[in-house]
């Protein structure tokens, strides 16, 4: 039992803290602007991570295909009433609507055709349009069907009829989604599909009685107006769905968009934790402003705690005083800040089109966010009551060499902390130097001071008294640091995150838009010819062919991307890194181009040419033989001359209308011996079948509609691939070769310039390094044998994986000759690479028409996509929010420090007293804020500069892609540094200049009110002279 | 013998400087009983202060051993030295502002004491207002520190120290910034305190009348008892064969450095041993360098000049329609109770306040007529002034202290080391120069005050309780120095004292009495 004495005893140190609080509240003001800063910050981290996962799963659930949003409940085998009452009273007690049935049947042969049936209940949901034709009720008598399935449709006979089944195709839509049947229905990949919305009847139907089916009940998960707090809830039920029906029976399965909902979950979550790291780092920085904040005021707080001792104050009621006290102004700023950034939070939810209410309840306004409201509180008042208790020069001698070594270890740590922890670095950092600026700053101060003795007054006595009591003015000066650098680094943060985001699109599309094959493989120039391509752009369209070569460096082969690209264009590229090269890129794009032509043309045919007439003699097996035409876009077109046998015979070729240029003869085995080997090679790989024989190709005549016929000298071309030439080439009419038959096909050609100049490659180091002494490397390139030589070395090169063993650029142009020369054709440009000033235009073109089948990638688009993370977005917005909050102590505390309850009077007064008026008091006040700020921009630009080497991480942390290409640069923004510092400096000194231009108009009369005088008058009662 | 309540025994205290190493107490020896007032009389920086502190346990000694009670409080806990110093002792320090917070008002701050010793609040109001009515402070009560004049704070301070009827006092020049009047209603409520309740007292003063209440007095000097003076006979300290003999006694005896000590029946007679040179005189207040220039002497008038602070019923008349012309080239020392408006008096003539009627005049100025630069201009060309609670820069020396003073009013910096040099020496500061201010002793932070104001006055030497920090020796010194400014420099010098020795030597007194 605590008796009544000691009780009251306790009320003393209340009542003192009541009178200090009533008496001078303002002297408080700079640790409770901090502690209600940092609440009001941490409440807008904590609602700003909650957006940030919110778009960031919102933006996975957006990417979902109708597919992957449906529950589809299933059940192999034929079906009973029980099954599908208990598939839709399922899908019903999860809160879907009303499901669509669905019947698919395995393929049947019909009349000779192969086709699949379905049944789907509500078929008109998924048709773009209008059922053309009846569709009725399916019977076996009459069972009307739509042939359902994009592209052309296919020759399905009205009436398909077997025993027992009577089907009658009354028309053909294109369904709308693939939804329904769980795959897009196309006649080219599995055959017609017809459909009826008669699920029953089809299932009824006799004569199909037998074949496997399955049933589907299928209803929509509206996921993309899910949130990301209602995910788990929903993949919980869902998944306890799943449980339920596989109790229930093997037969059922359940399908749902499990993996898009935990991707979205996965991307939401990894929000939080970025940001809250961020945020979290910036509120640690400023609870140091806290405590440096109370540290500097604590000389009040110590005299307050002396005269109490000398009352008698026994240590606990030392510890209540300094507890209530910091108690009740932690308590009262916390609420302040956290009223604040509730609305702050509210206000930043609206704007970014999210539920306010639902953010702050699931962020903010929960039972943890109270529990962290209560714990911050406990926190802060522990922070301030200990610097009050403690001894300050231990306390902050501690907090200098923690944070010293904390501020090497993260520094020398660097860019190789690549995690979440780099984001935490940073605002630590900046708090660690802050305090080893509030601890080093006094010393600064009093040697200034020194320096400054033989100077002029004026400066001399500002540093005087900013070394008179340097704790308050270091706290002004480490303020006003931190907040510079943590300005400074997130200006390094932007400018990395952009040159980086700029960097990893340029890597992934290196002009403007990249043109790639679609789905089926049609390439961008087989849709559209060059002149089209260029028309559109207006501008640079580099066609590329991307493809593996091989090499082997000891006997092992490797294989690595292979890409040919015009090496004029190679100057166009963006995100180019001087360190990317062994030389300048212009340089490189020079040491590619050939020297001359890189390919001889062929024959050029008439345009009334009709036939190819062609001499042919094969000794030792028949040999088929063709011509390949190459059109004035470099297609090849082959035309067939037929079989040679040993006799000899004249072969004709149809010339197919246009232009066209004989590019080479090629030779296969026939069909029949190919599959004879080819079997017996593949039974037997070790030691491959193989024969050959001579084969004399010519007088080859070109023959017109009209006129004279045309022969074609076959004498100097050559035979590579499985031909070869059996002499040196000559001027004759016929060519003479042998033919191998390894099951690959023999081309005879004009000899090309790339049978003796080898194709100018870059490579990376390793491939380089297995070239020859003369620089020469044997490759492979797809499939064929290319001569290169490495003239450049690169480290990287945009679009090639860097994960790769390796990588081969080459000239376009010359690597397409070739690998014509080595099979025509084969050069073709797989993709394009554009540049454009019209990107809209490009873009809508892209986006439709038959340009649509294929696959592109805007270089803008990818710019975007990663600028506009919502992580990355929510750490910038962290960071700048931190820089003004910081600038704002920044302020206040130089204010505070220098002109309010850290200045001290009566130095003042003694100034006063010494006949220094107003003017020179307010001229000395201001050069003592100039020099404050001065000093503290210029440490916190410094320490801005320092942390430019923790940006990379951090931009690499707040990333979407865990490995970017390529690899994050740091970006120190030299210039926008400058203005910052600047600017800062502008700030302030507007700031006080202002202040103390109103504080020493007013200051005297304040001062002399305060003079202590009595209640009496004094009179005059003697005057006495000695 | 009585219950002994403290007990000294070879205690050492040493400060680590920069500077190196000060002993501000070395080898004392002291005994207190109960009920017993003690006073330490003693030159500034003798160690009066620290012997206070260290039985407060507010210092742990470097060596030796210091018993309160009984107990050896030098190597107690913090905690239970909290709990004695809260169950036992009063404490009054040198600064009143150490002891009265600024947000208190006095009736709270006096029951602080009585509060945090769970006193119930009706017996706390009837001791509060028992004690007030003892210092005649009731109707003061309600003030706030600010609010009043530094003599009502240190009796306020008093009362604060005495309301729990502590076992033991620790009073640290309780009448310091007192007048007679004041510092006699103090010095009789200690006296009876100790009577009524057998309270142990110890006064640190420099004061003689104070010292003159006391049961016994100590004189110390560089942290050494010097003398012990028990009813009314001084004796020396014997300690382990070591004799120290006041100085005082040895000069009165002719002796100087070397002395010859023969046993008798009695004791041993000690006389002046062959060769000894006879003790010097007395230094402080002798032989003042003059100098090298005078300055006309300033004319201060006040005409009619009242002052008052506040408006409406809280409205306080500090000063009423007071005419006065003050003899240029003279020394006039202002006198008056505490709160009399002595201090108010000389803001005015140094400009730093404005009469609410009537006329200042300076040289013919009328200081109404001018503003805040045009005062400021006049005292860096005319006025020295040292005000009641100077605050030289602590990490600047006591001449670079002075010099930047000087560099403030316009002399060059030679010219400006050469002034702060030759006022250091006239203030007894030549040796320590060189020290930091922030090492000096109150008093010699008080006459560093004074050498920057004696160095930068050129015709008005304003000084606000000159001695209120300074031993009598050299509160002599201090008020020779202030006569020889007026009579020798030619320097109008107006002082606001209660100090007999100032006043001895004014050449004019004014006596401000509400």
């Amino acid at each position: 039992m605590i008796p009544a004495a000691r009780l009251r005893g306790w009320l003393a140190p209340l009542i003192l803290v009541v009178a200090r609080g009533r008496r001078r509240p303002a002297r408080w003001l700079l640790p409770a602007l901090g502690i209600a800063l940092a609440a009001a910050f941490a409440v807008g981290v904590a609602a700003e991570s909650q957006i940030a996962g919110d778009q960031s799963a919102r933006s996975v659930l957006h990417q979902a295909s109708p597919l992957d949003s449906e529950v589809r409940v299933t059940w192999q085998g034929p079906v009973s009433p029980g099954v599908a009452n208990q598939a839709q009273a399922l899908l019903h007690g999860l809160g879907l609507g009303s499901p669509t049935e669905v019947l698919l049947l395995n393929q049947v042969r019909l009349d000779g055709l192969v086709v699949r049936t379905a049944g789907i209940a509500q078929l008109s949901r998924w048709l773009p349009g209008p059922w053309p034709g009846r569709l009725g009720p399916c019977r076996p008598q009459r069972c009307p069907m739509l042939l359902v399935g994009g592209g052309p449709p296919p020759k399905v006979p009205s009436t398909l009829a077997e025993i027992g089944v009577n089907i009658v195709v009354v028309g053909s839509s294109p369904l709308r989604s693939a939804v329904p049947l769980g795959f897009a229905p196309s006649s080219a990949d599995a055959g017609p599909v017809l459909v009826t919305w008669d699920v029953a009847g089809l299932d009824a139907l006799p004569g199909l009685s037998g074949l496997y089916r399955t049933h589907s009940w299928l209803a929509p998960l509206t996921i993309t107006g899910l949130r990301w707090w209602q995910l788990a809830g929903v993949e919980d039920r869902l998944a306890g769905s799943q449980a339920r029906l596989l109790v229930s029976g093997s037969q059922f399965s359940l399908s749902a968009p499990f993996t898009t909902l935990d991707e979205a979950r996965a991307q939401a979550s990894v929000a939080p934790q970025r940001l809250l790291l961020a945020g979290g780092g910036a509120i640690t920085a400023l609870a140091m402003f806290i405590v440096l904040a109370g540290g500097g005021l604590r000389r009040d707080q110590r005299a307050e705690l002396d005269r109490l001792r000398n009352a008698g104050a026994r240590a606990r009621h030392c510890a209540l005083f300094v507890a209530a006290e910091s108690g009740w102004l932690c308590a009262a700023a916390l609420s302040a800040g956290a009223a604040v950034g509730i609305g702050a939070a509210a206000l930043l939810a609206s704007s970014e089109g999210e539920p306010a209410g639902a953010i702050l309840t699931h962020s903010v306004i929960t039972w943890a966010g109270l529990i962290t409201l209560g714990t911050g509180w406990l926190a802060a008042t522990v922070l301030l009551g200990s610097l009050a208790m403690l001894r300050s020069a231990r306390v902050s001698d501690l907090l200098a060499v923690a944070a010293a070594s904390a501020l090497v270890a993260a520094l020398a740590a660097g860019t190789g902390s690549d995690q979440g922890l780099a984001l935490l670095l940073a605002p630590l950092c900046c708090a660690a130097a802050g305090v080893l600026t509030f601890r080093l700053a006094g010393t600064a101060l009093r040697g200034a001071e020194r320096v400054a003795r033989s100077g002029p007054v004026l400066p001399r006595l500002a540093l005087v008294d900013l070394a008179r009591s340097p704790a308050v003015p270091a706290l002004a000066i480490a303020f006003i640091a931190v907040a510079t650098g943590l300005g400074g680094f997130a200006l390094s943060y932007r400018s990395t995150l952009i040159r980086s985001a700029a960097d990893q699109a340029a890597d992934r599309v290196p002009l403007d838009v990249l043109v790639a094959p679609g789905p089926d493989f049609h390439t961008p120039l087989e849709v559209a010819p060059l002149q089209r391509w260029q028309a559109l752009a207006s501008g640079a369209v580099l066609p590329v062919r991307r493809t593996d070569a091989n090499y082997t460096p000891g006997g092992a082969t490797v294989t690595v991307p292979a890409l040919g690209i015009p090496a004029a264009g190679l100057a166009g590229i963006h995100g180019w890194r001087e360190s990317d090269g062994s030389a300048p890129l212009t340089t490189l794009a020079r040491r590619l181009e050939p020297a001359g032509p890189v390919r001889t043309a062929g024959p050029t045919l008439p345009a009334a040419a009709r036939w190819l007439s062609l001499h042919a003699t094969s000794r030792g097996f028949p040999v088929v033989v063709t011509a390949d035409l190459r059109d004035p876009q470099g297609t090849i077109r082959q035309v067939t001359f037929g079989t040679a046998g040993a006799g000899g015979a004249v072969l004709r070729a149809a010339v197919p209308p246009g232009r066209w240029e004989l590019q080479a003869l090629e030779l296969e085995e026939p069909t029949g011996l190919a599959i004879t080997n080819g079997h017996q090679n593949s039974e037997n790989p070790a030691a491959a079948t193989q024969s050959s024989a001579r084969v004399a190709l010519g007088p080859l005549v070109v023959l017109p509609d009209r006129g004279p016929s045309l022969p074609v000298s076959l004498g100097a071309w050559r035979g590579v691939g499985a031909a070869a030439s059996t002499g040196p080439p000559a001027s004759g009419a016929v060519a003479m070769v042998g033919f191998s038959a390894s099951g690959a096909p023999g081309v005879v050609r004009p000899a090309q310039p790339t049978d003796t100049v080898p194709v100018p490659v870059l490579t990376d180091p390793a491939t380089a390094a297995s070239a020859g002494p003369d620089e020469r490397i044997a490759l492979t390139v797809d499939g064929l044998p290319v001569t290169a030589r490495v003239v450049g070395v690169l480290s990287r090169f945009p679009t090639l994986d860097p994960d790769s063993a390796g990588f081969v650029v080459a000239d376009e142009p010359t690597l397409a000759a070739a690998l014509d020369a080595r099979m025509p054709g084969q050069g073709r440009p797989d993709e394009l690479w554009i540049s454009t000033g019209h990107l809209s235009r490009v873009r809508a073109a892209l986006g439709g028409g038959t340009l649509a089948q294929l696959d592109s990638s805007f270089r803008v688009d990818v710019d975007q996509q990663w600028l506009g993370a919502p992580v990355a977005r929510g750490v910038l917005g962290a960071l700048f929010a931190a820089t003004a909050l910081s600038l704002v102590l920044a302020v206040v505390g130089l204010l505070t420090a220098l002109l309010g309850g850290g200045r001290d009077e009566r130095a003042e007064s003694d100034l006063t007293e010494q006949g220094v008026g107003p003017r020179g008091l307010r001229a000395e006040l201001r050069v003592r804020l100039a020099l404050a700020s001065v000093l503290g921009v210029i440490v916190g630009l410094g320490i801005a500069v320092l942390l430019t080497r923790l940006a990379v991480a951090s931009v690499r942390a707040a990333g979407t892609v865990a490995d970017p290409r390529p690899p994050v640069v740091t970006v120190v923004p030299w210039a926008a540094l400058a203005a910052w510092g600047v600017g800062a400096v502008a700030v302030l000194a507007l700031v006080g200049w202002l202040a103390t231009r109103a504080l020493i108009r007013s200051g005297r009369a304040g001062r002399m009110s305060r003079e202590p005088g009595t209640e009496s008058g004094g009179v005059p009662r003697e005057s006495a002279a000695r | 013998m009585s219950e002994m309540i403290v007990e000294l025994r070879d205690v050492f205290c040493v400060h680590r400087t920069n500077e190196g190493d000060a002993a501000a107490l070395a080898g004392m020896n002291l005994a207190l009983g109960r009920g017993e007032v003690l006073s330490v009389l003693g030159p500034s920086g003798a160690g009066k202060s620290t012997i206070l502190r260290v039985v407060a346990g507010l210092q742990q000694p470097s060596a030796g051993i210091v018993r309160v009670l009984g107990r050896d409080i030098g190597r107690m806990p913090a905690r239970t030295r909290s709990r004695l110093r809260h169950e036992l002792m009063g404490f009054l320090g040198q600064h009143s502002d150490a002891a009265l917070s600024p947000d208190l008002r006095m009736r709270a701050a006096v029951a602080l004491p009585l509060r945090l010793r769970g006193t119930p609040r009706r017996e706390s109001h009837r001791r509060v207002a028992e004690l007030l009515e003892i210092t005649a402070l009731a109707d003061r009560a309600d003030a706030l520190p600010a609010e009043l004049s530094g003599g009502e704070r240190q009796r306020f301070a008093l009362c604060a120290a005495l309301a729990h009827r502590p076992a033991l006092l620790l009073a640290d020049e309780p009448t310091g910034e007192l007048d007679d009047a004041s510092a006699d209603a103090v010095r009789a409520l200690i006296v009876e305190l100790a009577r009524a309740s057998g309270t142990s007292v110890i006064l640190v003063t420099h004061d003689l009348a104070t010292a003159g209440v006391a049961d016994r007095t100590l004189r110390i000097r560089d942290g050494r008892i010097t003398g012990d003076r028990l009813d009314g006979e001084e004796a020396v300290v014997i300690d382990g064969g070591w004799l120290r003999l006041p100085p005082d006694l040895l000069a009165a005896a002719g002796i100087g450095r070397r002395a010859r000590v023969r046993p008798t029946a009695d004791g041993v007679i000690v006389t002046r041993a062959a060769g000894d040179p006879s003790p010097a005189p007395p230094a402080a207040p002798e032989a003042q360098p003059r100098p090298p220039e005078s300055w006309t002497p300033a004319k201060v008038e006040l005409w009619d000049v009242a002052r008052s602070f506040g408006r409406g019923l809280t409205r306080r008349h500090v000063l009423g329609r007071l005419t006065h012309e003050f003899a240029p080239g003279r020394m006039t020392a202002v006198t008056g109770r505490s709160g009399a408006g002595k201090t108010t008096l000389l803001k005015l003539v140094a400009g730093l306040e404005r009469a609410t009627s009537g006329q200042v005049m300076l040289d013919g100025h009328r200081l109404g007529d001018l503003d805040a630069e045009q005062l400021a201009s006049l005292r860096r060309q005319r006025i020295g002034y040292l005000s009641q609670e100077p605050a030289p820069i602590d990490f600047l020396s006591a001449e670079e202290n002075t010099a930047l003073i000087l560099r403030i009013r316009g002399w060059d910096a030679d010219t400006a080391a050469e002034r702060a040099a030759t006022a250091l020496t006239r203030a007894g500061l030549a040796d320590r120069a060189r020290q930091r201010a922030g090492r000096l002793s109150a008093g010699e932070a008080q006459r560093l005050a004074l050498a920057r104001a004696l160095a930068s006055a050129r015709g008005l030497l304003i000084v606000d309780e000159p001695t209120s920090r300074q031993d009598e020796a050299n509160a002599r010194a201090v008020a020779a120095l202030l006569a020889a400014a007026a009579h020798q420099d030619g320097q109008t010098v107006i002082c606001s004292t209660h100090d007999p020795a100032v006043i001895g030597q004014a050449d004019h007194v004014v006596t401000l009495d509400g």
